[in-house]
């Protein structure tokens, strides 16, 4: 596992982060979404030991955060997060001289080609590039010492598509090799519809959902039928549901019982459509539909 | 090898991957014996999620179409005629049960749909007479 986290808890006045469990093995994408305060960035920084928790286990590459592991494990994690804390007045090239310091396994050759990709000039100064070659100028930054981790704070917000497709194919390619993992935090859910393994939903301190995507795609559905079917349902199959005169829309978190249990009483089967995870989110988060 | 994937398709993502490379066998554009890319290739290739695509190659080789060697990769099976004809039946069938089951949810009885579908057939067969003419 490259990261396993059990049971973390972190309490301040007004926000507490109760009993967060997560889980990604070797070569994978965990995507962590959520409402704006949910607690994906104090989840990150948990990761990352930057805060302490109050409660729970932290291990990442099997390790404890301690004195002995620190280094070893800051090595082997790059990482973006909203903002890139670059001095504005430097160049390019003084930037990457700088970070380079501080990684003994920087790959020169590998960032090369990714600057040279994303045509990024190294004599310009950091201020003036444009938001998304900041943007990847920091990905390239974080993956030049080749992590093992490559943990992402909402990278793209504020990208346009073009910008987030070029991103997302960086992304595929980092972890094409099977031996590294990304932890991608973001509520573009867009992204993450396609390339996510791993969805882990945060809701108000709370994990409402965790589990691989294909799962929650193929059990979280959204079904069509008439108002007098839906009330011969059990309730409990539905986190969401809405009415128009006689028909209703129903978000089912458990689809292939939904489906036995609905072609029983109709004879039918129903008219059910996938969802994105941003509708996933919608329901479980606002039990909206 | 193209593959179109669909968030609003009911199907899951893995299942439209199995199903159109089963139509991509099926119809010749991908030969017995074609080398496929590997997992983490596709998986790159379509941006989406590596589980996904090993759960449909798993299918896939389940249900005789694709095969492993390990070291080597995966390739298309060298299906005998007899089984093509199979599984082109069976996907067939499943296309029409859905397409009737839709018909049924409308109201129409067996007898209408039956109807229905044989003079849709009767103006394919017409079409084909007018273009050879």
């Amino acid at each position: 596992m490259i990261i396993e986290a059990r049971k973390l808890c972190k309490k301040y006045p007004n926000f507490e982060l109760r009993d967060v469990d997560i889980s990604l093995p070797e070569g994978y994408v965990l995507g962590l979404i959520g409402p704006n305060g949910a607690g994906k960035t104090t989840t990150i920084k948990l990761l990352m030991d930057i805060i302490r928790p109050d409660a729970g286990e932290i291990e990442i590459f099997g390790m404890h955060w301690n004195e002995e592991n620190e280094e070893f494990i800051k090595q082997r994690i790059g990482y973006v997060g909203e903002e890139q804390p670059f001095y504005d007045d430097m160049s390019v090239k003084w930037t990457s001289n700088f970070v380079k310091q501080f990684y003994p396994n920087w790959d020169e050759e590998f960032y090369s080609d990714l600057i040279n990709r994303f045509e990024i000039d190294e004599a310009k100064r950091v201020g003036d590039l444009s938001k998304g070659n900041r943007v990847r100028f920091a990905l390239a930054l974080a993956l030049a010492h080749r992590p093992h981790l490559l943990i992402l704070d909402e990278p793209t917000s504020g990208l346009d598509p073009i910008i987030r497709h070029e991103i997302l194919k960086i992304l595929a390619e980092t972890i094409s090799d099977g031996r590294r993992s990304i932890l991608f935090s973001t509520h573009i859910t867009e992204d993450l519809d396609k390339i996510a393994d791993y969805i882990v939903l945060l809701n108000d301190g709370q994990v409402l959902l965790s589990d691989e995507k294909d799962t929650i795609a193929s059990q979280t559905k959204k079904v069509y039928m008439r108002k007098d079917e839906f009330e011969r349902l059990p309730l409990d199959l539905f986190i969401a549901h809405n009415t128009i005169s006689n028909e209703c829309v129903a978000v089912t978190t458990s689809f292939d019982e939904f489906r036995q249990v609905y072609e029983n009483i109709t004879g039918n089967e129903p008219r059910a459509f996938g969802m994105t995870l941003d509708e996933v989110m919608l329901a479980y988060a606002k039990g909206e539909v | 090898m193209y593959i179109h994937l669909s968030q609003q398709d009911v199907r899951p993502l893995y299942q439209q991957i199995v199903d159109q490379v089963k139509v991509l066998i099926m119809d010749g554009t991908l030969s017995p014996g074609q080398d496929l890319p590997s997992i983490r290739q596709l998986a790159q290739q379509l941006l989406t999620s590596v589980i996904t695509v090993r759960r449909a190659y798993d299918e896939l080789e389940r249900e005789g179409y694709i095969y492993t060697r390990p070291g080597l990769g995966t390739f298309v099976s060298n299906i005998a005629d007899a089984k093509l004809e199979e599984m082109r039946q069976k996907q067939a069938s499943e296309l029409l049960w859905a397409a009737i089951q839709q018909c049924r949810i409308l109201g129409l009885e067996d007898e209408e749909i039956e109807t229905i579908t044989q003079s849709l057939l009767d103006r394919l067969k017409e079409d084909r007479h007018d273009n050879r003419g």
